[in-house]
């Protein structure tokens, strides 16, 4: 992918070393910045973060819409180091530029995720009515999206009013809603389902999330689960289930690239099949893309959860 | 070898035979040459609603296959490569 966006062989060592002393157009260093702190600590950003990108020239469609590449890309990059799939024979991030799992493990130790049992603090930058962002509540795409949500929810989410100004992508916002709802196969309880998104929503220390996650798991768990998947405590006494369930969604959330064959036996080990890790990998995926994007844009709780009437 | 099962082009069916057919199309329009759906995809194939996910974004983010989006100021590609970079993807 590097390859051909920078073909200096010496700029892309930069790049990959620290971009910001790498010779390219200070658009390109706000965007690598942005993504930087988009993926690793997307908590931290505030209004301060957006305006950097205005004044470096992007439109506000442009700010909703580098967040939300980021929240897509996000999910390609955990489903694809999750499944643990043979490199493409073009791919240019890793070997291509001489880089390899090794280096790799060396030098990203540590996305900066809190680990289980750390306090999980709200952000302290301050919310708008809505979100950090412009929108625009007119279009068709938007109304569109709107109504499914009052259809389904019984009201629209600010999550959705944040993305109005990029409308096309609101088939995949809608269709990651509606898969995070519930398990998506056989094999993975509605149980283990709302534990992870629990776990994923406090790894990602998404305010906006979390009641959604937080009322999910009380209705399947009852109201004490919440504050033992934040220590680190087993929710289900002597479920061996549970613990290869959420290790596994901690490890993607933090460092997908962790991931090994190793943790796709562990879950056969226990009974699970892969059908069931493929549901954990994305019910995690999903879940961290869509908490970057309203950490990034700073998308204001709705009062009530995202979750079927 | 992906550490999971993965159901091929050739044993999918419904849902899933379609997507196949829809990224093997949108991958060929943008590259000009006949191509297979990349691995990426193929992760998520023993559960078609996820599949269906991953064809999804394509379609979002190709125009359903047409790749006519207008250019924003920095590539659509650098800021997915710089998403890949700071996650360490090694894919």
């Amino acid at each position: 992918m590097l390859l051909p966006l920078y073909p200096d062989p010496a700029v892309r060592q930069q790049i990959l070393e620290d971009a910001q002393s790498a010779p390219i157009p200070d658009i390109q260093k706000e965007m690598f910045r942005f993504a930087e702190r988009f993926v690793r600590n997307s908590w931290e950003m505030g209004p301060d973060d957006l305006a950097r990108l205005r004044e470096a020239g992007l439109s506000e469609a442009d700010v909703v819409s580098w967040a939300t590449l980021g929240s897509t890309q996000s999910w390609f990059t955990m489903s694809a180091d999750g499944g643990g799939i043979p490199l493409e024979g073009d791919a240019a991030v890793g070997p291509g530029v001489g880089l390899t799992r090794e280096r790799y493990e060396a030098t990203a130790e540590g996305l900066l995720a809190p680990a289980i049992g750390e306090p999980v603090t709200a952000p302290t930058a301050p919310r708008s009515e809505v979100a950090w962002v412009g929108m625009d509540l007119e279009s068709e795409g938007y109304r569109e999206a709107a109504r499914w949500a009052e259809d389904r929810y019984g009201f629209v989410p600010n999550l959705l009013r944040a993305a109005s100004l990029q409308p096309g992508y609101y088939r995949r916002h809608l269709l990651a809603l509606e898969l995070l709802e519930r398990p998506q196969s056989e094999p993975l309880s509605g149980t283990h389902h709302a534990m992870v998104r629990a776990l994923v929503s406090q790894i990602t220390r998404c305010t906006y999330s979390q009641p959604t996650a937080r009322a999910l798991l009380a209705r399947e768990c009852g109201d004490g689960a919440w504050d033992r998947i934040a220590a680190g405590e087993a929710v289900t006494d002597g479920d061996a289930q549970e613990r290869v369930v959420l290790d596994f969604a901690a490890k993607v959330a933090r460092n997908a690239y962790k991931v090994t064959e190793k943790d796709a036996q562990g879950f056969r080990d226990v009974g699970l099949d892969d059908a069931a890790y493929v549901d954990v990998l994305n019910t995690t995926s999903i879940q961290v893309a869509l908490d970057r994007m309203a950490n990034a844009l700073g998308v204001r709780p709705d009062g009530r959860p995202i979750l079927p009437r | 070898m992906a550490h999971i099962q993965i159901i091929d082009e050739a044993d999918a069916t419904g849902t899933l035979a379609e997507d196949y057919a829809f990224l093997s199309s949108s991958y060929s329009n943008a590259l000009g040459t006949e191509m297979a759906t990349p691995q990426v995809y193929r992760t998520n194939s023993v559960v078609p609603a996820y599949f269906r996910f991953g064809a999804v974004q394509n379609r979002v983010l190709t125009g359903d296959g047409a790749h006519d989006h207008a250019p924003g100021p920095v590539p659509e590609i650098m800021v997915m490569f710089a998403i890949s970079m700071y996650s360490a993807c090694f894919y």
